[in-house]
């Protein structure tokens, strides 16, 4: 899951820094993350899982650093599971 | 019965749309938010606008003025279209011949009308009275060492269309425009709303500050939201006006990191991305409230009030 979120990170969204240059407990918006970058990530998951973010993942936290990113990716894989 | 319960369902909106109307304030035009202005809102409008002006005496500003429209570049670049396209209006103009022109002469509106001949102007609305200064001051080079300070005014277009008076497609915004560094911009942001604050008070009206954001457009509207909110980076000043229980922005606190210093290419003295915020009035929404709260004849508004606005020279 991690080398999704990585994968995703490098081709969506507006980091400043190469994505595997960071640790997991990086704050992505500390490097160069914009908000509209937040939002083409959040794009580019639903595309890889095929599924939505639910609402309560909707928040600056989720995009925060790579570990929320894996935690969210992982319950999106869930959901296209169970879809 | 049906009248019974026409009257009964109107909403505080109508009601108060309905007020203004009556005492000319506000001319309906046929379209939802647009209007024109009577000559005592006229006169409470400029009393507001010049309120605020003094509120920025002994600044060392700028003084800018802009028409409601701005470069289609310069509007692209802000950023605007991402977040708000549900806002967002251009300039549209008929380029053709003399037989394009009898074409969109003879079309009918059920086929569109003339304005189905008409293209995309280089020319958008201005949505808020700051915009067309980062441009203006990017172009200038970096910034003097101690920043800058501009005070912005024009007319503003949201295509928003309502009943309610308060929430206008045209209207105008006085802003003040801060560049700089982050505390300077902070200490800015703090600043005039402790003057926003104390002339709310001075006008008697019954203002609170809150955390605030904006209307972002689509699914990822409460991601923006809650970014906006988590970094405290939107404050407003709300006075109940159409409807008690909700009250409106009436003044609107900023800090845009460097999100306009990386659209236009703002540099600070030392040559990194410049950090800038606004500090903006909705003037029509404070003569609004001075007229909800205080009556409809602005010559029976309490003295102070009067005072406040109108100071003998």
């Amino acid at each position: 899951m991690e080398d999704v979120v990585r994968g995703i990170l490098a081709t969506n969204g507006d980091l400043a820094v190469p994505a595997a240059q960071l640790s997991l407990t990086a704050n992505l918006f500390d490097a160069g993350l914009s908000s509209f970058g937040a939002v083409e990530v959040m794009v580019g998951l639903e595309e890889h899982f095929g599924s939505s973010f639910p609402d309560h993942l909707l928040r600056r936290e989720t995009f925060s650093t790579i570990a929320a990113l894996i935690d969210a990716a992982e319950e999106l894989h869930r959901h296209s599971l169970a879809a | 019965m049906n009248i019974a319960i026409m009257a009964t369902t109107e909403t505080p909106a109508d009601l108060f749309r309905e007020e203004l109307v009556r005492h000319g304030h506000l001319l309906p035009t046929g379209v939802d938010g647009l209007y024109g202005r009577g000559e005592a809102f006229e006169a409470a409008v400029a009393a507001v606008d010049a309120m605020v002006g003094r509120l920025a005496d002994g600044d060392r500003v700028e003084v800018l003025r802009f028409p409601p429209a701005m470069t289609r570049a310069g509007f692209e670049a802000s950023g605007y279209f991402r977040n708000f396209p549900q806002l967002t209006a251009g300039v549209s103009c008929f380029c053709g011949d003399d037989s394009a022109h009898r074409r969109a002469l003879a079309c009918t509106p059920e086929q569109g009308g003339f304005a189905s001949h008409m293209q995309p102007a280089d020319v958008m609305l201005t949505p808020a009275s700051c915009y067309p200064v980062y441009p203006i001051v990017a172009a200038r080079g970096r910034l003097p060492e101690e920043g800058w300070l501009v005070d912005s005014s024009s007319y503003c277009f949201r295509r928003e269309p309502s009943v309610d008076p308060v929430r206008m497609q045209m209207f105008r915004q006085r802003e003040q425009v801060c560049f700089g560094t982050p505390d300077r911009i902070r200490a800015f942001q703090s600043r005039w709303m402790d003057r926003a604050m104390a002339m709310f008070a001075a006008l008697h009206l019954p203002a609170a500050t809150d955390i605030a954001n904006d209307p972002f457009f689509g699914r990822a509207a409460p991601l923006m939201r809650d970014g906006q909110r988590s970094q405290r980076l939107k404050f407003e000043i709300l006075v109940p006006i159409s409807d008690p229980d909700r009250p409106n922005a009436c003044g609107s606190f900023n800090y845009h990191v460097t999100h306009f210093a990386e659209a236009y290419g703002i540099r600070a003295a030392d040559g990194e991305l410049a950090h800038t915020g606004c500090a903006g009035f909705g003037l029509e929404r404070i003569v609004l409230a001075l007229l909800r709260h205080h009556g409809m004849d602005p010559a029976a508004w309490p003295q102070a009030v009067r005072d406040a606005l109108w100071p003998a020279r």
